[in-house]
């Protein structure tokens, strides 16, 4: 079942934002979007919720066509950065706005009301304005009252980006917690990379008004696809080099003086790639323990930060960085310090 | 092109809508009669039919510029609100820079003290003035029985007297500016001389008025245009006997029924002003794109 | 040191006793006994009092203000919040312009604007009819009207309008139960402004008001022209306390001093 779906979404204003976007998103998934400042996230939202329209493309909400339909008629739910409460109104009054416009019955109402509270532990605070909570507590209430309609959707636009670094871990689990008990489909606005992964289900990565690759947080985090996304997801080693020669299994990738083997066959020989490897992969020692893909390196600089030491390394021209855990036994090398750097080949991976 | 949906025509019909009557309202009512004027400006008076628009003409604006009467007013007027301007300045900075150091109770006083002139009818204040400033009145009793002056200064119809009630109705005006250009210099500046070994003298002179010189400027502006706009105190101050172009504008329809050269007059007199708003407003333009 | 700033609080506290001096006189010469305007009072009586408040043309002129300046208000009201929510929440072009045409009025001299109505009405629009003066009126309040809500306006985030909307409202009700309730001291300080703007205007009045509907200000005006005497002060008394008692409640209500500034 697909609860949203975008069909090739073009939209303009001097430049153009979003060039052809295809997104499906399934019925109870938690989808985020992910991407930096000025890639066509909030224009995508706005177009969901219909407060812009494509000048391309459709929107289908529950495979109905709502490209024409004013947004208050679309039945979704939506929660801003900044909560946007209704500070004229009481926490009861935000929760109520929408049932009332539903012409749901007082009685109901008040019962709803409660049920949503407590969903969100507030219990007690109905009379209470926005101003008197604290921004964690206000943006429960924005939670609950986009949910308390019970919408097709729920649109969350970075919703956590104004609250300290501790508020905003409690309340991801909360948010998980909340999106298990009411399974509503969910599309989550963000640009931080740790929100995306820990909340959802598929992340898709926004890059200049196209999504540039969509998966669950662990295929994009340990296999993502372009320089882009790689660099985006966090410091991760990135080396260009020239196709050598091709095996069956084998593939190797010339950088410079090195010769670094790779399990992927499917590339053409002299072709320039880019190869990736995560930072953590690097293994560091003294000694030289293998032959295939261990090279000799000499330390530029080191950084205790507690569970391991980060090494910035020199191969030949070539820097790359390596997180290398640290226990009582292991040795810790200083600036200048000659050592191998060793990887396995399956650490490698080709970007687009 | 970009094809016009749904959503973009509903937009521009809605703004048209909400912008309806208030075009419509200045266009009828301001607009119409600024050109009707402008218009009317180039044409000859006619005892009966008021304008005679057989002929166009320049000779009503020549005359403002050229025949002894209109050309001491437009002087006068410049000179008037030159130095009320000026006088305004100067008794008004203490003021706005006291001003800043009050705390919110005091300040919420004495901005209801400063704004009294701004919001009771200026003709009534200036009509008290002249009581005060009579050969035989207050002011002049004081100054003689202190010995500064011998014999009484005439301020009724005199430039002194107008001066004076310009400075006073336009007050409220040049110390709000200047008080909110104060007010947004940082204290952070005024310590940081102190700690460099400043005194208060010269903090004053080296940080607190070269940062307000965009208030001051934009505070002086304001002041000329609603002095040489004004007409009502320097009426009840200076009669007709001192000659200023709002004074003659009023002449015209009250005394002469001249319209078109009192239309060339206002045209003169609107054309300053605008001049006088167009500088502040890029000044004002200049200030934000340099940020503060 | 020490002595810099008491100079400061000491020239500062004449120059507030000298903006209030004009209105220490107007209220002590009203108990002036002599038929002419002089500085100390001759005498103390109440006569001027029951001159001025059973002065039919006083009255007359005082309830022409009073009609005047509401009806001016309740316009400038209704024209300025449509026109502010078009200017604040739509970028068009043309907009600039007609955003500064709006302010425009006030900056310009009134004596030509004056002028320029009259010269206008007699030639257009019926002459000198008292809805003419009105809309002359309207020209100076509604640029407080929509410098007020505007300001206000921007201060309502456009997402509290959209999370209205998302939950249902249309636009509508959206203004009605979400805008509207947000911008209210906005709209009370710009209608007050507004209806102390036309109370006070002289000069625009003086230039299209036509004998039947002569304002209060320009009823001062002919005193001031041909019979000064205390009358005027003890009437116009009246009317600065009550003017003092509407800007104390302004600024009960939002704080004055934010109000001045815009």
């Amino acid at each position: 079942m697909v609860t949203v779906q975008l069909e090739n979404i073009k939209k303009s204003f001097t430049e153009p934002v979003l060039k052809g976007l295809n997104l499906s998103v399934k019925s109870e998934e938690f989808m985020s979007l992910l991407g930096p400042s000025g890639c066509g996230k909030t224009t995508t939202l706005n177009i969901i919720c219909g407060f812009l329209k494509p000048d391309e493309g459709n929107v289908y909400v529950n495979d109905v066509v709502v490209n024409n339909l004013a947004p208050h008629k679309r039945d979704i739910g939506l929660v801003f950065q900044n909560y946007a409460l209704f500070p004229h109104m009481t926490v009861k009054g935000n929760l109520a706005f929408g049932l009332k416009l539903r012409k749901v019955n007082k009685k109901e109402i008040e019962k709803m009301v409660q049920e949503a509270m407590e969903l969100i532990k507030l219990e007690g605070k109905e009379d209470r304005y926005p101003r008197e909570l604290s921004g964690g507590q206000q943006q429960r209430v924005a939670l609950a009252r986009a949910l308390i309609v019970k919408p097709q959707v729920l649109l969350l636009d970075e919703p956590l980006s104004n609250l300290d670094a501790k508020l905003r871990r409690e309340m991801r689990i909360e948010l998980r917690r909340i999106h298990k008990e009411v399974a509503t489909t969910t599309i989550y606005v963000t640009h931080d990379q740790v929100e995306a992964l820990s909340l959802s289900d598929r992340v898709a990565i926004m890059h200049n008004g196209e999504i540039e690759q969509i998966g669950s947080p662990t295929e994009i985090y340990q296999r993502p696809k372009t320089d882009f996304i790689a660099d985006f997801m966090g410091e991760q080693n990135i080396i260009s080099g020239k196709v050598a020669s091709v095996a069956e299994k084998e593939t190797v990738v010339s950088v410079g003086d090195l010769l670094i083997h790779i399990p992927d066959s499917s590339l053409e020989k002299g072709k320039e790639v880019h190869l990736a490897f995560r930072k953590e992969n690097v293994r560091v020692n003294k000694k030289k323990l293998s032959n295939v893909n261990v090279f000799k390196a000499q330390v530029i600089y080191h950084a205790f930060v507690g569970k391991y030491v980060q090494y910035l390394l020199s191969l030949d021209n070539i820097r790359i960085l390596a997180d290398v855990q640290v226990d009582f036994a292991t040795q810790i090398y200083k600036e200048g310090d000659h050592v191998f750097v060793e990887l396995r080949s399956e650490d490698f991976w080709v970007l687009q | 092109m970009k094809k016009l949906g749904p959503f973009r025509l509903s937009n521009s019909a809605k703004i048209i809508v909400l912008l309806l009557l208030a075009v419509l309202v200045y266009a009828l009512f301001f607009l119409g009669p600024l050109l009707w004027m402008f218009y009317n400006s180039f044409f000859r008076w006619d005892p009966l039919r008021l304008v005679d628009r057989s002929v166009v003409t320049m000779e009503n604006y020549l005359k403002v510029f050229t025949h002894p009467l209109y050309q001491t007013g437009v002087i006068n007027s410049f000179i008037v609100s030159t130095a009320a301007t000026l006088l305004s300045l100067v008794f008004n900075f203490p003021v706005a820079y006291y001003m800043t150091k009050l705390k919110s109770q005091a300040r919420a006083i004495t901005t209801m003290i400063i704004l009294t002139p701004m919001m009771t009818l200026s003709l009534v204040t200036s009509y008290a003035w002249l009581t005060l400033l009579t050969p035989g009145g207050l002011v002049n009793q004081f100054l003689m029985s202190i010995g500064i002056i011998s014999e009484p200064i005439i301020f009724w119809g005199t430039r002194i007297g107008v001066i004076l009630v310009l400075v006073y109705s336009f007050s409220p005006h040049m110390t709000l500016v200047l008080n909110a250009s104060l007010e947004n210099i940082d204290p952070n500046y005024i310590k940081a001389a102190q700690i460099l070994g400043a005194n208060r003298f010269q903090t004053f002179y080296k940080v607190i008025l070269p940062m307000s010189v965009p208030g001051i400027v934009a505070g002086s502006i304001l002041t000329f245009t609603m002095c040489i706009s004004s007409f009502l105190s320097p009426y009840v101050m200076g009669g007709r006997v001192v000659k200023l172009m709002a004074v003659q504008v009023f002449d015209f329809i009250s005394v002469q029924l001249n319209f078109p050269l009192g239309s060339a007059m206002a045209i003169v007199l609107l054309s300053v002003v605008l001049l006088m708003v167009y500088v502040i407003r890029s000044l004002a333009e200049k200030k934000f794109r340099g940020g503060t | 040191m020490k002595i810099k700033l008491d100079l400061l609080k000491w020239y500062s506290l004449i120059r507030f006793v000298v903006t209030l001096l004009p209105l220490i006189i107007i209220f002590l010469s009203a108990f002036s006994e002599a038929s002419f305007l002089s500085f100390p009072p001759k005498g103390f009586s109440l006569k001027w009092f029951v001159v001025a408040l059973t002065d039919k043309s006083i009255l007359r002129s005082i309830q022409t203000s009073l009609l005047l300046a509401a009806v001016a208000s309740m316009l400038s009201l209704l024209i300025g919040t449509l026109a502010s929510y078009a200017l604040v929440r739509y970028r068009f072009p043309g907009r600039n312009i007609i955003d500064s045409f709006i302010t425009a009025p006030l900056t310009l001299p009134m004596v030509g604007l004056g002028l320029g109505l009259l010269f206008f009405f007699s030639s257009f629009l019926g002459g000198l009819s008292f809805i003419n003066l009105v809309f002359g009126h309207v020209i100076i309040t509604l640029p407080y009207v929509v410098r007020n809500i505007s300001i206000s306006l921007a201060a309502v985030d456009k997402s509290l309008e959209q999370s209205a909307m998302i939950l249902g409202a249309g636009p509508i009700t959206t203004f009605y139960k979400v805008t509207l309730p947000l911008i209210k001291p906005g709209l009370i300080s710009g209608t007050l402004m507004a209806f102390i703007a036309s109370f006070n205007n002289t000069t625009i009045s003086l230039f299209v008001a036509s004998p039947e509907n002569l304002t209060f200000p320009v009823k001062i005006f002919y005193f001031i022209e041909f019979f000064p005497d205390p009358r005027m002060f003890a009437i116009s008394s009246f009317v600065i306390i009550a003017s003092l008692a509407i800007m104390l409640a302004l600024d009960r209500i939002f704080g004055l001093y934010k109000i001045a500034l815009r």
